[in-house]
């Protein structure tokens, strides 16, 4: 997972909005809202499950929450649909402040792990029910019930009971009845975390493209860095109740924010010391190079893929020497894990067919460029 | 399984064992059923002559049938009040705070703790001085606290069992508290329901010591007309055709709650995935 972040982040953070367009009548689907969170937090007892976030989700935006287990990810999708109300902060929808406004009042569309599909109805009738307690005429039902599983590819089964649908099929009928009644917002709590990988990743690009053709805005809780830096446009890290860090997935790789969010995406070389000017000095007593000059405590953030070996060093690079402790290949690329007097050192390289893997024992030199050296200033 | 364990002979012996129990349990509810079939006054239990003689007297003695429509009557009044009345009582508990729960939960289930004898001298007490007694409403009303724990029983359980999100994605959807319960809850308590009420019915119905403390001179519940005609010393073999009706009663009630527990199970769903389902 080192390539794609780059691409990715191509995609930037305005999506499309198209509103779609039934058979007939007028079109369903309206765009979604901002949602902004202003020091939102949420006490268990003694603990913080949030604590004090701020964050603003632009209209039509997918922004992923992701964070370790018990980071507070799904208390916050919790305080949004209104199950859990905040001890303190507020919340806004659009303009409108729904801190205190009851769930079933905040026309907001929630997709469960477990699907939460109701037992008793079929599949037609789990979708129509949002509309049901709308009171919304019959024939208008019908037509948007038709609308909601055509672009979830479930017509054909909108006879089914639930029990009778594998887990993605009751994950699109799900879905299906989170659109059906143009939600302001829709949450999703690691909808595809019951489903195995290829599944998962068809249903990935359904719910970019559906969210994107409807322009609603998603907040997506995940666990898996893959699927958020897949889907998002923005990823919230969250850690211990706080927001670590909220940007673009290509930022995120390469601007971490703190060491924390370098070691949750991808690898990462992670040196402490001190900024000192144009020089970055390491607790053990190397001089590094900076690109930018800075002060005072800090780490310094190198991905294994910025280390380079030997005569690829250029002039300013630092020039450091390690012993290859271990080569594996990993399909298309090579980890080489190096021993050196900063400590480990941890190194791809794309497999060129004409240079061999260095064997153990080999001693190499090695440097990067510090423009691609990452500060992280601690306050 | 654990039967590998026990070999050839401690199989017998268990297959053995089993069907001790299981004809323990059924011989003497059944035992009347050739009685009551039996022509003469004389209760043997194969007969040798058939005739349907007592359940006739059943149907046209006005004493036995009136008995029996008393019966009916006061057993559909006080499950449906009982059905009602618990059902609600389970949603509110199930929704109270844990202590408080506990506690309330204890006290609508007493009924079936607390001996027969206790309550039904209670209410004698309490209705005689309120002048109650004899009354269809208040033996039916008294009737229904006897039954309540029959139906919360069972709710509660199901509302226990019940997935919690079920009710977060109707409010999410747009349902408010009352159309949750209409539309969600009470749906996925059906079963639970039923058989709630279903068990209530029988036991009313059969309910022979409270009923004797207040149904006053004039109201003859059909126990009650049995316990007399037992106590007569002449033994009316009529009470052989009621058990039986009672019998075939429960053993409706039994089905008619075993097929809706079932019904909603449907077939499996083609596995093309491993999803969580319960
Ligand atoms: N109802 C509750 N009562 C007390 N503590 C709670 C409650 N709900 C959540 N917590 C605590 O709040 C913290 C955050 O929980 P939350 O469910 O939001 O985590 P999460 O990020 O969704 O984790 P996971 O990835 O495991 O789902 C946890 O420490 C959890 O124990
Ligand atoms: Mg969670």
């Amino acid at each position: 997972m080192t390539t794609a972040f780059i691409e990715q982040s191509a995609s930037g953070a305005a999506a499309p909005r198209a509103a779609a367009r039934p058979a007939s009548g007028k079109p369903i689907g309206t765009a979604g809202v901002g949602v902004r969170f202003e020091s939102l937090a949420k006490r268990y007892n003694d603990l913080y499950a949030v604590d004090g976030v701020n964050l603003d989700v632009a209209p039509g935006e997918f922004l992923s929450i992701l964070g370790p287990s018990g980071s507070g990810k799904t208390t916050v999708l919790m305080l949004i649909a209104g199950f859990v109300s905040p001890s303190s902060g507020r919340l806004l929808l659009g303009d409108q402040d729904i801190s205190r406004i009851p769930p079933h009042k905040r026309d907001i569309g929630v997709v469960f792990q477990n699907y939460a599909l109701f037992p008793h109805l079929d599949v037609r009738r789990n979708v129509a029910f949002p509309l049901e307690v709308r009171k919304v005429a019959k024939d208008e039902i019908a037509r948007r019930v038709a609308w909601a599983l055509e672009r979830v590819h479930m017509s054909q089964y909108a006879d089914r009971r639930v029990s009778q649908l594998s887990g993605g099929q009751q994950q699109r009928v799900a879905l299906a009845r989170a659109i059906v009644f143009e939600p302001r917002a829709l949450l999703m709590d690691e909808p595809l975390a019951a489903l195995d990988r290829n599944l998962r990743v068809d249903m990935q690009h359904e719910i970019r493209s559906l969210q994107r053709s409807l322009g609603q805005t998603v907040i997506y809780v995940t666990h898996d860095q893959e699927e958020a830096l897949n889907l998002s446009d923005r990823v919230a890290v969250m850690d211990h109740g706080r927001l670590q860090q909220v940007d673009t997935p290509k930022n995120l790789y390469l601007r971490p924010a703190n060491p924390f969010v370098a070691g949750f995406f991808g690898e990462a070389n992670l040196f402490r010391g001190n900024a000192e000017a144009a020089a970055f000095v390491t607790e053990s007593g190397a001089r590094l190079p900076l690109a930018r000059s800075a002060r005072g405590k800090a780490v310094l953030c190198v991905r294994p893929e910025m280390i380079v070996f030997g005569d690829k060093q250029k002039e300013g690079f630092p020039s450091l020497e390690g012993t290859v402790v271990e080569t594996r290949f990993q399909g298309s690329i090579l980890r080489i894990s190096l021993r050196t007097p900063l400590g480990p050192i941890m190194a791809v390289r794309h497999i060129n067919t004409t240079d061999d893997a260095p064997p153990e024992g080999t001693r190499l030199t090695f440097g990067w460029d510090p423009e691609l050296g990452h500060l992280m200033v601690q306050e | 399984m654990s039967e590998y364990l026990l070999g050839a002979n401690g199989r017998r012996l268990l297959i053995a064992y089993g069907w001790l129990l299981i004809l323990f349990i059924i011989v003497p509810a059944l035992v009347l059923v050739p009685v009551s079939i039996g022509k003469d006054d004389s209760f043997v239990i194969i007969p040798h002559e058939l005739s349907l003689r007592w359940y006739q007297t059943l149907f046209t003695d006005t004493r036995w049938r009136n008995a029996l429509i008393l019966s009916l009557k006061l057993a559909v009044f006080a499950s449906v009040l009982a059905t009602v009345a618990g059902v609600l009582a389970a949603i509110g508990v199930s929704r109270a705070a844990p202590q408080l729960a506990k506690a309330l939960r204890l006290l609508f289930i007493a009924p079936m703790i607390v001996p027969l004898m206790v309550i039904g001298v209670g209410f004698y007490v309490l209705y005689a001085r309120l002048r109650l007694l004899g009354g269809f409403v208040p033996l039916g009303a008294a009737h229904a606290v006897l039954v309540l724990p029959f139906v919360m029983l069972p709710v509660s359980a199901r509302l226990y069992s019940m997935d919690q999100r079920l009710e977060w994605a109707a409010a999410s959807l747009g349902a408010g508290p009352y159309q949750t319960i209409i539309r969600v809850v009470l749906p996925q308590l059906k079963p639970a329901i039923l058989a709630g009420f279903a068990f209530a019915f029988i036991f009313s119905f059969d309910e022979v010591v409270v009923a004797q403390f207040l149904s006053g001179p004039q109201m003859e519940t059909l126990p009650r007309r049995m316990w007399e005609g037992i106590q007569m010393g002449g033994l009316d073999k009529t009470i052989t055709a009621v058990t039986t009706v009672q019998l075939i009663l429960a053993v409706v009630a039994m089905l008619f709650i075993t097929t809706w527990q079932w019904r909603p199970k449907a077939r499996p769903a083609p596995a093309r995935d491993k999803a969580d389902r319960p």
